[in-house]
């Protein structure tokens, strides 16, 4: 999953990259993620990068995470990295992370990087 | 591992912070080394960390926005369970929110309901915008009974 660049564009709901893993060294690196929300509802989701890891190592570096919600409702999600580990190490090092929120709600969520250990 | 644990927090309403890099609190957290070790009651291990100098995070929130129980920048979670008061907290002010979010969606479909009358000719447009909200209500209604059950199980906690 390394140097992507992805573009995230929400009319009702979109998803970047999803990573489910376990065992295994996870690394997120060198990327540029874009996530646009316009005009548009999103619930109970993730929209951006969602890695869910399970005694691994997840290496979240040097991303580059812009997340523009406009005129938009976010009800119980993430916008932009969400990372849920179980045992296992999260290293997030070296991001750069841009979130412009104009004229929307936002309720029970995150916007730029969650990070669960179970 | 040297590297400082460093996140950033906002505070709710708050209009504008660009180019912050702000040291944060999650749950009072702010120390130089953070391991988080979720292994007290059971197996359950993890490590996180991130780098002060690494990560930078640039946030704008506009006035006309409103921030409720979010965080805006980063937030880490580690195995964390609510005591019997904050959990009474948090889900009281989760239904109490979808409460707010059904009222306004019933103040939707009466505009709508007005629109259909004033403009009869849109009758199927505003129709559909109505089921829509009838949708969204019956979701929150959900939601409301899933935040009441674990209201429940917080309250029936004896201290």
């Amino acid at each position: 999953m390394t140097k992507l660049t992805t573009l995230t564009l929400v009319a009702i709901l979109a998803l970047g990259t999803t990573s489910l893993m376990a065992d295994s060294t996870v690394n997120t690196e060198d990327n540029t993620n874009i996530n646009l929300i316009l005009d548009s509802e999103v619930t109970d989701s993730v929209v951006g990068v969602a890695i869910d890891a399970k005694d691994s190592t997840v290496n979240v570096n040097d991303n580059t995470n812009i997340n523009l919600i406009l005129d938009s409702e976010v009800t119980d999600s993430v916008i932009g990295v969400s990372v849920e580990a179980q045992d296992s190490t999260v290293n997030v090092n070296g991001n750069t992370n841009i979130n412009l929120v104009l004229d929307s709600e936002i309720s029970g969520s995150t916007v730029g990087t969650q990070i669960k250990a179970r | 591992m040297k590297n400082k644990f460093f996140l950033l927090s906002i505070a709710i309403g708050l209009s504008v912070s660009s180019n912050a890099e702000v040291e944060i609190s999650v749950g009072g957290y702010a120390n130089d080394e953070i391991h988080i070790s979720a292994n007290s009651n059971n197996i359950q291990t993890n490590s996180v960390s991130t780098d002060k100098n690494g990560n930078t995070n640039y946030i704008y929130v506009d006035k006309g926005s409103q921030i409720i129980d979010s965080t805006i920048g980063s937030t880490v979670i580690s195995n964390h369970k609510f005591t019997k008061e904050e959990g009474i907290q948090h889900y009281t002010n989760k239904i109490n929110r979808y409460e707010d979010k059904i009222a306004k969606y019933h103040d939707k479909i009466h505009h709508y309901q007005q629109k259909i009358l004033e403009k009869p000719h849109k009758r199927e447009r505003y129709e559909n915008k109505i089921d829509n909200y009838h949708n969204k209500i019956n979701n929150y209604q959900q939601k409301i009974l899933e935040a009441e059950l674990k209201l429940k199980e917080y309250q029936s906690i004896k201290k």
